[in-house]
């Protein structure tokens, strides 16, 4: 009884320690992750010269275009110009060497401090990066989500059909149909609205609501699902098909696995050779696909958004790379990075639930 | 006799052709009986035992004969009545590569109490791990390791729970295809001693399945040679092993080698068994036999010489 107590005691701090090790890992991951992110963000210093440029532009006009200035001497003036270039120098923290910088971003970054963006401003007027990214995450996951857990779900489901009716008329379908996929979901969204919105009338061309919104709760649902129905659409139309015959493919493969004949050599029904013998051993797998994929969603995507007119967090970081927006750019990315982190540990923590190989390697192996 | 099969027929579907892999055989094994195959690589050993468990697959081209099991001839079942009534509690499987035949992700004790509970041979769990256990105990499986997964077992340990497995559920016939080829030498002798010994105290019926003559001359009562899909020879051991009748079960026993024997090149068969898809219509040892003459080629019939089936013309009657 001692005897067990203590083993279980030394396997929990095991654990302890896997995980341990494991954040610590996705610790220096994350920060060596976030600092090449503010390096390419700023061009590695670039987007400061850039940036001072602008201002000596901005500080030389205003002097020319003042009659108060006009009496200065141009000497005396340019003197007065580079007085103001250095104000605004440092208002911008542009007076210290980019490295120094580099490393103050870093620790703002990570503390979720975003702090203001350069140009952008969100959609209600703020100028604080965190508004700017969160007011257009929502709408991103709506449509991301929706239509990835349709698509991840219904695949899945297919694909498991048909890995038992191999060679069927369904499953010669599925694979006549894969090279669908070749095209991206925008170019589908464009066929979509062609179809149904511009010939049929029946659906809208794009955004997210009606305009104006209604104020009724449920209406305003019914009219986000009607918007919702064409871009979910052109998403699964330009993925199911190759990602069924992926998921089909795989369950073939291990249901080749010769546990699985044995399964049948012992009598079990088909269903409970595929709940036991097919889905179980690849549960580790599925899981890591989709909480991989789930993580892909949350970027939003800027060319199906721009399709459908979707107040998506796609178009925004586009918008934000284009006008040279680092701190929005960075802020995106420290966002998205902390999501990143904390599902591969989640998934860390999954895995070691169903895979018993695993689960050996966090308590260090059996004792003999 | 408790198993009698009649004309047992098992094609395959290729691209290339249709692969006899089991063509046209007939045998039969009484309770308490033990019964070996033995035969090169390729000769369809694994596709037999299949085919008589019906664990068909996909390309499956031709199944047909009858499989008589105490009397009854269950070709004629349904594949869920095959699936309730035959499966495990009448026939079990010894799997030839059983490194891989357990599930990776389930406990060992799951896995053997798993077919008990599904065919009701236990009603509750409790009961089908005591029947687990004992079973367990008869093959020298430790038992402190029954919580642990099948990665963290040696592959002899593996090889012992899944015969475990096997004769958990006390089934009428055993099938062993190759049971010890993935193992090392020493825990082959040592399973096999554990076989005949669970034989001799059980009663056990078996069809074992090997490529290994050496093994079957060990632990068998009848053997069956087989070549390219069909059964040449049927003896009973002794006479066997002594005074093979068929040239290719001659060839056969001359190529095990021996311990005490001086020899600078160890006896083997020149040329290759004969393609499954569309084999000759000749006799189809004939291309390598050493005894060759002109009616080899046609294909022989079988001859009965004292009790013992060959499939070859040397023993026509009346020469």
């Amino acid at each position: 009884m001692e005897e067990m107590g203590m083993t279980l005691a030394s396997n929990l701090k095991r654990i302890l320690k896997y995980f341990l090790v494991r954040i610590i890992i996705m610790a220096i991951t994350l920060l060596i992750g976030v600092y090449v992110v503010i390096l390419v963000a700023n061009m590695g210093g670039a987007v400061d010269e850039i940036r001072k440029s602008e201002i000596r532009e901005a500080v030389g006009r205003r002097l020319l275009g003042d009659e108060n200035y006009r009496i200065m001497s141009s000497e005396e003036r340019q003197k007065y110009a580079k007085m103001l270039e250095e104000i605004e120098f440092k208002r911008f923290g542009l007076d210290q060497p980019f490295l120094i910088r580099s490393f103050l971003y870093l620790k703002q970054a990570l503390t979720l401090d975003l702090g203001n963006a350069e140009r952008l401003t969100s959609d209600t007027g703020s100028r604080k990066v965190k508004l700017i990214i969160l007011e257009r995450l929502v709408p991103t996951l709506v449509l991301m989500m929706t239509s990835f857990l349709i698509l991840f779900f219904s695949a899945l489901t297919f694909a498991l059909f048909l890995s038992r009716r191999y060679g069927s008329f369904f499953d010669k379908m599925i694979i006549a149909l894969a090279p669908l996929s070749a095209a991206p979901a925008w170019f589908y969204g464009i066929f979509l609205i062609l179809i149904f919105a511009a010939i049929l009338k029946i659906l809208p061309f794009g955004g997210m609501v009606r305009v104006p919104p209604p104020d009724n709760a449920f209406e305003y649902f019914l009219s986000l699902l009607r918007h919702l129905v064409l871009p979910v659409f052109s998403v699964l139309l330009s993925s199911i098909f190759i990602s069924t015959y992926n998921w089909r493919t795989y369950f073939l493969i291990y249901s080749n696995e010769d546990y699985v004949e044995m399964a049948k050599a012992k009598g079990l029904s088909s269903a409970m050779i595929e709940r036991r013998y097919i889905l179980r051993p690849t549960m580790p797998a599925i899981v890591t696909s989709f909480a991989l994929s789930l993580i892909t969603q949350w970027m939003g995507s800027i060319t199906l958004e721009t399709v459908f007119n979707w107040p998506g967090l796609g178009r925004r970081i586009y918008e934000a790379i284009s006008n040279f927006d680092s701190p929005v750019i960075v802020g995106a990315n420290v966002i998205y990075a902390y999501l990143l982190a904390t599902t591969v540990l989640v998934l860390d923590v999954i895995y070691a639930i169903l895979d018993p190989r695993v689960r050996v390697e966090a308590t260090g192996g059996v004792e003999q | 006799m408790l198993l009698d099969v009649k004309n047992l027929k098992f094609y395959y579907q290729t691209k290339r052709g249709i692969v006899q892999a089991v063509d046209n055989i007939s045998f039969s094994i009484r309770r308490n009986s033990s019964l070996v195959f033995i035969g090169e690589s390729g000769c369809g050993k694994t596709s037999l035992s299949k085919a008589i468990l019906r664990l068909l697959p996909r390309n499956v081209a031709e199944y047909s004969g009858q499989i008589y099991f105490d009397g009854v001839n269950v070709m004629e079942y349904d594949d869920e009545k095959f699936r309730r009534e035959i499966r495990w509690k009448k026939i079990a499987f010894v799997p030839q590569a059983a490194m891989n035949a357990l599930n990776p992700v389930l406990k060992i004790e799951d896995q053997l109490a798993e077919p008990l509970l599904v065919g009701g041979l236990a009603s509750t769990k409790g009961e089908a791990l005591e029947k687990v256990k004992e079973a367990l105990r008869v093959v020298g499986f430790p038992l402190q390791f029954m919580k642990r997964y099948p990665f963290e077992l040696s592959g002899g340990m593996r090889q012992r729970a899944i015969i475990a497995m096997a004769l958990a559920a006390k089934p009428d016939l055993v099938i062993l295809d190759e049971p010890t080829s993935a193992l090392d030498l020493l825990t082959q002798a040592n399973i096999m001693n554990e076989l005949k010994r669970i034989k001799k105290e059980f009663g056990l019926t078996y069809i074992l399945i090997t490529h290994d003559v050496g093994t079957a001359s060990e632990i068998s009562e009848n053997v069956a040679v087989m070549y390219a899909g069909q059964i040449v020879e049927l003896s009973d051991a002794e006479r066997f092993f002594c005074n093979p009748l068929h040239p290719y079960s001659e060839k056969l026993l001359e190529s095990i080698p021996r311990l005490r024997q001086r020899r600078d090149v160890l006896e083997y068969i020149p040329g290759q068994p004969p393609s499954l898809i569309n084999p000759p219509k000749n006799c189809r040892f004939s291309d390598r036999c050493h005894r060759r003459f002109s009616k080899c080629d046609h294909e022989p019939p079988v001859f009965e010489v004292d009790g013992r089936i060959v499939k070859c013309w040397l023993y026509e009657r009346g020469e």
